[in-house]
């Protein structure tokens, strides 16, 4: 019983902070430097570039610069998480990915307005794991253009 | 005035017939070759009205010969003779030119009727 | 597994058998109401062959005999008009009720019992066609099946010449007829275009052929064609017959006009169905088999230069162009079941037509013709939403009310044609209708208005170009509906979705007679020839289509080929001055470089010089979209100049460049490409 109220994060670090993901979004991590990456000309500046991932090709977002977070160097921790969203795969760089935690559901609460430096349109909760707080990604969100975004924002 | 022909092919029998069937219908038969390098060199000799090649013969084939032929004069008239089953060659002939063929063996009003085609047109 | 993959394929048969027992009881009821209809009867026949067919290869042989049967009989209804009876109306009645009953028990099933009842139906089917059926049988053979839409195009499309159709009969000549037929048919090749022939591919015939014909489009008259003829053949008969006498049905039995795909029957065909994700899939590992192989074609030239003496590279090297040639024939092969007719989506518009026209108050008949044409299957989608978007144009501004049609003399109720045709290697569909047309000269004065266009521009364009304006953004606006402007709504975004598609949008229109639009699209998308080209570190390619010439730029050639004009950079070609883009500059990628390679292109008449740093060659490349990612409210936001992307030899992605958007942002934005120039 309570092993269905469970669910699985993939945490990773982005500045400091640790975010995750749920388990069954993800596709596969990869290290950024077994992919060479394209950059693609006026587009917004977080996103890093396009890759080939066997044969589709996928952009990837760098999650910091998305969280308006303070760059860390890509160096050999730096992993792209490829998730999937509606059919579509992407990539996410993150800085190092840390490890993947049972997590009670129960443990999860509704973001706080203002917990994180990260907007919290990007959030779907917190989860609380021993003494960390994991901060819960909503990746429809991370993925949907800037405007509506901003749209967001007034709206709150 | 009776139109000149060469007469081309390897077998004596062959040109023989049709040198004898082409003369009784008032053709004048201006050279016999008997294989492929003969013909180009009569037809440059003696530039005839129309030639009748036969296909398979040794040193150059009728095939390459009518070929070289067009290739001197594009408004050479040459008429293929062949036996059954050398479909491969006639169509590579009609592609390289050639106005018409006979199938050996063949009857006199054919060849007749042909060679006053190939002649008119 | 094999019973999985038998329960498949039943389900499908089941599927299809259940459209086409409703099609054909429909064609029955239209036949008993209307009597003899050829269309009825050509649907009705093409349903029966399909289900037969089905049925045969899935093994319900008692389906498949009474289907055949009722073909027999379709048939001689087809090669004998007047015979239709109320005995074979109420043969057909009872044989599809048969057929559903058997049906049924393919679902259910159970299996095939001894059925006296069908026995009975076929031997009455067998009384009414045997008849001479023998002879039938061989002449249906001997026909050229040519569909009425084929016809059409080739009266359109050939109005100054000619178009014949000629049969041969070999009487006297008994050997290697084929090779008469083979003179005859390269004689006549010089004399015109031969659309068709019986049998179909005549040039590869051999052995005997007492007859044959061809179909034959041509600048010359009957009597000169048949002087060339008569050079070939001796006292051999032949008939030349008309375009006029096809169509008054002069030509007898050896030419047919048929609707749709039924020409296929000729060539007696046999098909599957198969899972289009499946289709997907292969054609994306024939995608990376082209990757491969391109780059198995550089390594190669490495390994020419350096390894003569190595008889292992050199076997490598003459195994690498036949990989080369079967890789291109695959991706060939694939792309053809790739193929989708259009018809698929034209089905999805009777609906629409009748709802928009119901909302509209207007009265409108929708036709269709070409539907059978074939266009990749990922065009095809992406070209719904656009055909939509002009169908709804055409009736709601298009195609007047009644009342008012009526008033000036026309049928009060509208026509709405969708039409598709193949041109060359392009395929058109068009959107036509008889209603009020568009005045190019109120087109002028609105675009006046709105600043699309200057005075002085405006005097010198022609109607054509005029007409094009409703197609620029910003031409009309919702606010004003009345009905030239209200014509142009939307219409930008249907001309940016089709040239996404490397498509144009032609209009054509005749004020009080009506529209036509055409949407010509390319016939597939997957792989093209592009160059690719550097610029700062990054590869992009350019599809080859849009690419002119390129012109190596050094220090001693850069003054004369790059100029300034009022403070831009131009380029004089071939006595055209047209713009400079420098590549980084436009993709803000950092300082412009003075020497490196003008890529000369254009679209539609419009140039650009493109400047990059370096070409690297000419290559296939696999098209990938990033329609997922770019555009409007997408994650990238819309990005000028870039189309998609592709994968290079190495695994990396190398973007593609677009032309037309180049040109089109260079246009709009002139300011904006200076700005950044002097911002460098």
């Amino acid at each position: 019983m309570a092993k269905n109220q469970q669910i699985q994060l993939v945490t990773f670090q982005l500045s400091g902070e640790e975010y995750g993901v749920d388990i069954l979004r993800i596709h596969e991590i990869k290290r950024l430097k077994e992919i060479g990456i394209t950059h693609v000309p006026r587009a917004p500046e977080f996103v890093e570039g396009v890759i080939n991932l066997r044969g589709d090709v996928i952009p990837v977002i760098d999650l910091g610069k998305r969280f308006d977070l303070e760059n860390k160097k890509v160096d050999k921790e730096t992993r792209i998480i490829v998730v999937k969203q509606e059919d579509k795969f992407i990539g996410l760089l993150v800085d190092r990915v840390n490890e993947v935690l049972n997590v009670d559901k129960e443990a999860i609460d509704e973001p706080p307005r203002e917990i994180s430096q990260v907007n919290s349109f990007f959030i779907s909760g917190i989860a609380r794991y021993n003494e960390r707080l994991v901060i819960v990604l909503d990746i429809g969100n991370i993925l949907s253009p800037r405007e509506n975004e901003e749209l967001a924002k007034i709206a709150r | 005035m009776s139109a000149k022909v060469l007469v081309v092919d390897d077998a004596s029998f062959m040109r023989l017939n049709l040198k004898n069937i082409l003369e009784s219908e008032g053709f004048e038969i201006i050279g016999e070759g008997t294989n492929g390098q003969e013909a180009v060199q009569l037809y440059q000799a003696e530039k005839p009205d129309v030639v009748t090649m036969d296909i398979t013969m040794p040193e150059m084939d009728g095939l390459a010969a009518m070929e070289e032929i067009m290739e001197m004069d594009p408004q050479a008239k040459v008429i293929m003779v062949s036996a059954m089953g050398q479909e491969t060659y006639i169509k590579k002939a009609i592609m390289s030119g050639a106005k018409n063929f006979i199938v050996k063996p063949f009857k006199k009003e054919k060849i007749i009727e042909t060679l006053n085609k190939v002649l008119a047109s | 597994m094999e019973n999985i993959d038998f329960e498949k394929f039943k389900k499908l048969f089941l599927q299809e058998a259940d459209e086409q027992l409703e099609i054909m009881e429909k064609a029955v009821m239209q036949l008993e109401e209307n009597g003899e209809e050829r269309e009825i009867i050509d649907e009705f026949f093409r349903m029966a062959h399909s289900l037969k067919g089905s049925a045969g290869s899935m093994g319900y042989t008692p389906i498949a005999n009474l289907t055949h049967e009722m073909e027999n009989v379709l048939d001689k209804l087809r090669n004998s008009p007047g015979i239709l009876s109320d005995d074979i109306i109420d043969l057909l009645f009872i044989s599809l009720d048969t057929l559903k009953h058997l049906r049924e028990n393919v679902e259910k099933g159970l299996p095939e019992t001894e059925n006296p009842e069908i026995d009975h139906l076929l031997q009455r089917f067998g009384e009414i066609t045997s008849k001479d059926s023998e002879k039938k049988e061989t002449d249906i053979d001997k026909k050229i099946y040519l569909t009425s839409q084929e016809l059409k195009n080739l009266k359109e499309k050939n109005q100054e010449k000619n178009v014949f159709f000629i049969c041969f009969e070999l009487i006297h000549q008994k050997e290697m007829q084929s090779m008469v037929a083979f003179l005859v048919l390269n004689n006549l090749k010089d004399e015109g275009e031969i659309i068709k022939t019986y049998p179909p591919h005549l040039d590869e015939v051999e052995g005997d052929l007492p007859f044959f014909s061809m179909l034959i489009c041509t600048e010359k008259q009957t009597d000169e064609i048949s002087r060339v003829i008569g050079q070939s053949l001796e006292n051999e008969e032949f008939k030349i017959y008309t375009l006029e006498d096809i169509e008054n049905g002069k030509s007898g039995e050896y030419f047919q006009e048929v609707k749709e795909s039924f020409s296929q029957r000729g060539e007696s065909r046999e098909s599957i169905r198969v899972d289009i994700e499946k289709v997907d899939q292969l054609m994306k590992l024939v995608g990376e088999l082209v990757i491969d192989k391109e780059r198995l074609l550089e390594i190669s030239k490495g390994i020419k230069a350096n390894s003569r003496d190595n008889l292992e590279a050199q076997a490598l090297l003459q195994t690498i162009p036949h990989v080369d040639f079967i890789a291109t024939e695959l991706h060939e092969s694939v792309m053809d079941i790739r193929m989708y007719p259009v018809g698929s989506i034209f089905k999805r518009f009777p609906r629409l037509v009748r709802d928009i026209s119901r909302q509209t108050g207007k009265d409108v008949k929708l036709k269709f013709s070409g539907e059978d044409t074939e266009l990749d299957r990922t065009i095809l989608q992406e070209v719904f939403d656009p055909l939509v978007h002009l169908v709804r144009n055409a009736i709601d501004h298009g195609i007047e009310t009644p009342d008012r049609r009526e008033k000036e003399g026309k049928p009060s109720q509208g026509l709405l044609a969708l039409n598709a045709w193949q041109e060359e290697n392009n395929i058109i569909i068009e959107v036509k209708d008889d209603g009020a047309g568009v005045d190019p000269e109120k087109i002028k004065s609105r675009a006046l208005e709105k600043g699309l266009i200057t005075a002085k521009e405006g005097e010198e364009m022609d109607s054509e170009s005029l007409l094009e304006l409703i197609l620029e953004p910003g031409f009309s606006t919702s606010e004003t509906v009345n009905d030239l402007s209200g014509r142009g709504v939307g219409m930008d975004v249907v001309r940016t979705n089709i040239e996404k598609l490397d498509g144009e949008v032609e209009i054509t229109s005749q004020p009080g007679e009506g529209t036509s639009i055409k949407i010509v699209l390319p016939l597939t998308l997957a792989i093209v020839q592009a160059l690719m080209v550097r610029e700062k570190g990054n590869d992009y390619a350019i599809p080859l289509s849009a690419i002119f010439e390129t012109i190596l730029v050094n220090k001693n050639n850069r003054r004369e080929v790059i100029k300034t004009v009022k403070s831009r950079e131009v380029v004089t070609w071939r006595e055209q001055v047209i713009p400079l883009i420098r590549l980084g500059e436009f993709f803000q990628l950092g300082n412009s470089h003075e020497e490196g390679f003008l890529i000369i292109g254009g679209v539609k008449g419009r140039m650009v010089a493109i400047m990059v740093e370096g070409v690297i060659g000419e290559q296939e490349i696999v098209v990938k979209s990033l329609g997922d990612f770019m555009g409007k409210d997408k994650l990238f936001g819309e990005i000028p100049g870039i189309s998609g992307a592709t994968i290079k030899g190495n695994g990396e992605v190398a973007l593609i460049l677009d032309i037309q958007g180049i040109l089109k942002s260079f246009k709009k934005g002139g300011d904006s490409v200076e700005r950044q120039s002097t911002g460098c």
